[in-house]
C-alpha cells in the first residue's frame, strides 16, 4: 500500500466502520481500513463451548493477572476467565479523570471491535429523541429525523437480523425483525400483573441474534456465551457480517495492529490521509486517502481529532468552536433490584440460553398520561427472571449428600429488574487531551471529565420508587434493593456524543451527514455524532446513521464534490 | 454417570454430528480476522471444544507426574481432602474430591500474590472500584488472608484432634462430629472460619464440574432448535 491513494481510509472495524467499508466498496469504491487491534481467530480465541472445568481458574478467572494487567476491563462482566482476550489492557491504554468523577472506559482493540462482546440489544430511535428539544425544550434537536433514518434501520436490520416482538409503541418502533424469543416462566407471571396493575408491556427484548437463518448464517443455538465469540455467526459481528461482505467486493484491504494518532491535513485544510503506528513494531506509518471516516468509537475517534493539532488547526480537527470533546453521555442505570419468586421454586431445571431478557418500555414523559414534572426525559426497565444454578448452595445449611439433595431439589427462582435512564447532554460533561500522560504508543490520553447532574439524580429517585413498586406488586422475596447509587458514568459502555451533529457550525462538530463541518473530506460515523441518546441502547442507530453518511460519501464521491 | 458427549446429544436433540475439521471457517478468502459461519460446531464442541496454542485462554494442563500442591503441606492436604469429603459426602480419595482440591490449592496458593495486585492499585483504579464494588468488598479483598485463615483453621482442628494426633488420626464418626460443631457459623472461631471458607469453595469447584453440573441438571451452554423459555407454565 506504499505509496497509494485510497479512494476512503476508514477507521476502526466494529460496527460503524463495518457498515461504512461494506456499503461503500459494494458501491464501487476503494477502502482501506485501519484497525488497531490485531485480528481475532476463531479457533483460537474463541471460547463458546468451553466448560469452566476446562479452565485452569474454572471460570473465576485469573484474578492477579486481572488486577495487574485490565483493573478497569475486568469491572465489565464479560472481561472474565473466557472472554478477557476481547479487552485491551489497561496499562497500554491509559485514560485520566477528575479523582471524584470516575469513569469506566470498557475498550475492545480488535478487527472487530466491541461487536464481539456487545449485549446485541436493538432498539430504533423515535422523534422523541431526535426531536427531543422541540418536544420539551432542552438542548437541541438532531438534524436528522425518525423518517431520515427509517430507511436505513430497514436497511441494516434486514442484512444482521433482529429478532423481536411487534409492539406498534410510539416511543420504541418496531424494527423489522426476525421472530421474537420467548419469555420464561417468571417473566409470564410478571408480565400478567405488571401489565395489570401498572398499564405496561412486559415483552422479550430486542436483540440481534437469528431466531431464524438469514443470509446464509445459522440461527442462533442458545448457548447462551456471546460475548466468548460465535462460530456459527449467530449474533451480529462484524467480522462475520459487515466486514466479509465487504472483502468478498475486491476493493477492501485491511490493515489491522495500526493505531492511529491523527489526521494528516494539508494546506487546503483537508485531510490527505492518516498517520498511524504499527501497534507491535511500534514504527510510524502514513496511509493517504482521498477521505477519512472516523469510527474507532465515540472517545478514540474524538481523542485522533484532538491530536490533529497543525497551524490550521490549533486545537484539532473540527474543534474551530470549541465543541469537540463536549456533551459526553452514557446511560444512567439503577441496578440489582430483585428477589426470589416462591411459587416459582422447584426441583425441576428449566432450559437455559435465551441471550436477552425482558424490558418494560419507556413510559415516562411519552406517549400517555404518565408525566413526571421533577425531570426530563425517562428511562425503561429490564431484567430476566431465571432458576438459580448454585448461588443458593453456600447458604444452604447441611453436609453431604443430603445437603446436595437439597440444593438440587430446591431450585430457587430469581426475577431481577432494573431501570436505565436518559443522560442529558451537558457542555460539563467532556474529553480533552491528558497534558502528560500517553499511551503505549506515544499518543496523548484522554482525560475524561464527567458526572451526573440534577436531572439524573432527579430520575433516579423515580426509578427507585418505581422499582421498589414493580417489586412489591410481584411480592419477590429474599429482596435485593436497587442501589443508592446511580452506575459508574461509562460503565453501560453505551459512550456517546463528543463530535456532535447539527445544522450550525458553532455549536456542533459534524453536519447531518456526518462531515466535520469545513474539513469536507473528513466524517465521523460512531457514536460520537450523537445529539442525544434517549434511554436506549445505541449500536443500531449507530449502524444506521452509518449507512446514511456511507450512502452520502459515495453520492458526492461520484459527483465529484468531496 | 453420562458422558458430556451423551449429554450433549440429549440436548442437541438427536442433531447429526459432523467430525470436527477445525478449518471450515470459510476464512481463506478474507484477510485475517474476518470469518464465515461455521457449519460444523457441534462437532467441534463434543469434541472438547478443542483451543489452537497462541492465544490467551489459560486451560487446564495436563499433567505428567503426580500432583504436588503448591500451598499445602502433605498433612494439610490430607485434611483438606477429608473436609472436602465430608462436605460433599464422597470418599476423600474420591476423583471429584482431588478434581476440586487442586483448584483450591491453585486459589489459596495465589492468594497473596492476588491481594497484593489489589494493594497495588493505582488511586484512579482503586477509585473505580469502589464505585464498582463498594467499599468493603475492595478492602476485603485487600486484607482478607485465605492463607492464614486455612493455615490457622487447620492448626485449629489438630489441637482439637490432640488426643488422637491430629485430624487425620481421628475416625470417622469423630471427625463429622468435629465438622459438625464447626459447620453452618455455629461458632466463631478459627475452625469455623476455615469451614465457611472452604465450604464457598467447595460449593465453586463441585458446581463446575461435570459432576456437579450434571447433578444440578443444568440445562445451558447446548444446542437448542428453538429458543428455550417457559415450558409449563404457559405452554
Amino acid at each position: 500500500m506504499a505509496g497509494k491513494t485510497y479512494d476512503v481510509i476508514v477507521v476502526g472495524s466494529g460496527a460503524s466502520g463495518g457498515w461504512v467499508a461494506k456499503e461503500l466498496t459494494e458501491k464501487g469504491i476503494e477502502v482501506l481500513m485501519l484497525e488497531a487491534g490485531p485480528p481475532r481467530v476463531p479457533t483460537r480465541d474463541f471460547t463458546e463451548h468451553i466448560w469452566p472445568y476446562q479452565l485452569k481458574y474454572r471460570g473465576f478467572g485469573n484474578q492477579k493477572k486481572l488486577l495487574s494487567d485490565q483493573p478497569v476491563q475486568r469491572l465489565c462482566y464479560a472481561c472474565d476467565d473466557y472472554s478477557h482476550q476481547f479487552f485491551v489492557n489497561d496499562s497500554e491504554h491509559p485514560y485520566t479523570f477528575p479523582a471524584g468523577k470516575p469513569f469506566m472506559w470498557i475498550r475492545g482493540r480488535q478487527v472487530g471491535g466491541k461487536t464481539f462482546c456487545w449485549a446485541r440489544v436493538s432498539y430504533r430511535y423515535s422523534d422523541f429523541e431526535f426531536k427531543g428539544a422541540s418536544h420539551d425544550g432542552y438542548g437541541q434537536d438532531w438534524p436528522i429525523s425518525y423518517k431520515d433514518l427509517e430507511p436505513y434501520y430497514d436497511r441494516v436490520e434486514s442484512y444482521i437480523g433482529v429478532s423481536g416482538s411487534y409492539e406498534g409503541l410510539e416511543q420504541l418502533p418496531d424494527s423489522r425483525f426476525l421472530p421474537p424469543m420467548r419469555l420464561s416462566c417468571g417473566e409470564l407471571v410478571a408480565k400478567e400483573i405488571v401489565e395489570k396493575k401498572f398499564g405496561w408491556k412486559l415483552i422479550v427484548d430486542r436483540s440481534a441474534n437469528l431466531t431464524v437463518p438469514l443470509n446464509g448464517r445459522p440461527a442462533c443455538h442458545y448457548c447462551d456465551e456471546c460475548q466468548r465469540g460465535c462460530f456459527t455467526a449467530s449474533y451480529f459481528n462484524s467480522p462475520s457480517v459487515t466486514l466479509p461482505a465487504a472483502a468478498r467486493t475486491g476493493r477492501f484491504h485491511l490493515v489491522s495492529d495500526a493505531v492511529v494518532s491523527h489526521l494528516i491535513m494539508n494546506s487546503e485544510g483537508r485531510a490527505d490521509g492518516v498517520a498511524y503506528i504499527d501497534r507491535t513494531t511500534r514504527d510510524t506509518r502514513e496511509a493517504r486517502g482521498k477521505i477519512v471516516v472516523l469510527a474507532a468509537s465515540a472517545l478514540e475517534s474524538t481523542r485522533i481529532l484532538l491530536n490533529s493539532r497543525s497551524r490550521n488547526f490549533p486545537n484539532g480537527v473540527g474543534n474551530a468552536h470549541g465543541v469537540l470533546g463536549h456533551y459526553l453521555m452514557d446511560h444512567t442505570t439503577l441496578e440489582d433490584g430483585g428477589g426470589t419468586m416462591p411459587a416459582l421454586q422447584s426441583s425441576v431445571r428449566e432450559p437455559v440460553g435465551r441471550p436477552c431478557g425482558y424490558i418494560i418500555p419507556k413510559y415516562v414523559n411519552t406517549v400517555g398520561p404518565h408525566k413526571n414534572k421533577n425531570f426530563l426525559r425517562g428511562y425503561y426497565f429490564a431484567g430476566d427472571g431465571r432458576q438459580e444454578l448454585y448461588g443458593h448452595a453456600a447458604s444452604t445449611p447441611g453436609l453431604g449428600r443430603e445437603w446436595r439433595d437439597k440444593v438440587r431439589s430446591r431450585i430457587p427462582y430469581s426475577f431481577s429488574v432494573y431501570a436505565q435512564g436518559e443522560c442529558l447532554p451537558r457542555y460539563d460533561n467532556y474529553v480533552t487531551l491528558d497534558r502528560e500522560k500517553k499511551d503505549a504508543w506515544g499518543i496523548p490520553a484522554l482525560h475524561i471529565h464527567a458526572s451526573y447532574g440534577e436531572n439524573e439524580l432527579a430520575m433516579a429517585k423515580a426509578m427507585r420508587d418505581h422499582l421498589g413498586e414493580i417489586m412489591d406488586a410481584l411480592k419477590l422475596e429474599d429482596r435485593t434493593p436497587p442501589r443508592d447509587e446511580l452506575n459508574i458514568f461509562g460503565k453501560n459502555i453505551h459512550e456517546c456524543g463528543t463530535a456532535r451533529m447539527g445544522n450550525d457550525p458553532k455549536t456542533s462538530v459534524l453536519n447531518a451527514y456526518n462531515q466535520v463541518h469545513g474539513v469536507k473530506n473528513v466524517f465521523v460515523t460512531d457514536g460520537a455524532c450523537f445529539v442525544t441518546q434517549g434511554c436506549w441502547e445505541p449500536t443500531l442507530t449507530i449502524m444506521a446513521i452509518s449507512v446514511r453518511a456511507a450512502d452520502y460519501i459515495a453520492d458526492e464521491y461520484r459527483k465529484g464534490n468531496i | 454417570m453420562q458422558t458430556r458427549r451423551q449429554w450433549l446429544m440429549r440436548v442437541a436433540g438427536g442433531a447429526v454430528l459432523a467430525g470436527w475439521s477445525g478449518v471450515d471457517l470459510a476464512a481463506a478468502e478474507f484477510p485475517p480476522g474476518l470469518y464465515g459461519p461455521s457449519r460444523d460446531h457441534l462437532g467441534h464442541a463434543l469434541a472438547g471444544h478443542p483451543v489452537e496454542p497462541g492465544g490467551e485462554t489459560e486451560l487446564v494442563q495436563v499433567r505428567a507426574a503426580a500432583f504436588q500442591p503448591a500451598f499445602f503441606q502433605p498433612n494439610e492436604y490430607r485434611t483438606l481432602r477429608q473436609l472436602t469429603g465430608i462436605i460433599l459426602g464422597e470418599s476423600a480419595d474420591a476423583a471429584i474430591v482431588h478434581e476440586i482440591d487442586e483448584w483450591i490449592d491453585l486459589t489459596i496458593s495465589e492468594a497473596a500474590s492476588v491481594r497484593a495486585a489489589a494493594r497495588a492499585l493505582s488511586p484512579l483504579h482503586r477509585t473505580l472500584a469502589i464505585h464498582f464494588y463498594g467499599a468493603e468488598q475492595v478492602r476485603h479483598l485487600e486484607e482478607f488472608d485465605a492463607q492464614r485463615v486455612v493455615r490457622e483453621g487447620l492448626a485449629w482442628l489438630d489441637t482439637e484432634a490432640h488426643h488422637a494426633g491430629g485430624f487425620t488420626e481421628l475416625d470417622s464418626e469423630e471427625q463429622m462430629a468435629l465438622v459438625h460443631r464447626i459447620s453452618d457459623a455455629k461458632s466463631d472461631n478459627a475452625g469455623a472460619r476455615l469451614f465457611t471458607y472452604l465450604k464457598e469453595r467447595v460449593v465453586d469447584g463441585f458446581y463446575t464440574s461435570r459432576a456437579g453440573l450434571d447433578e444440578l441438571g443444568y440445562r445451558g451452554n447446548a444446542f437448542y432448535a428453538s429458543p428455550p423459555g417457559c415450558e409449563h407454565l404457559y405452554g
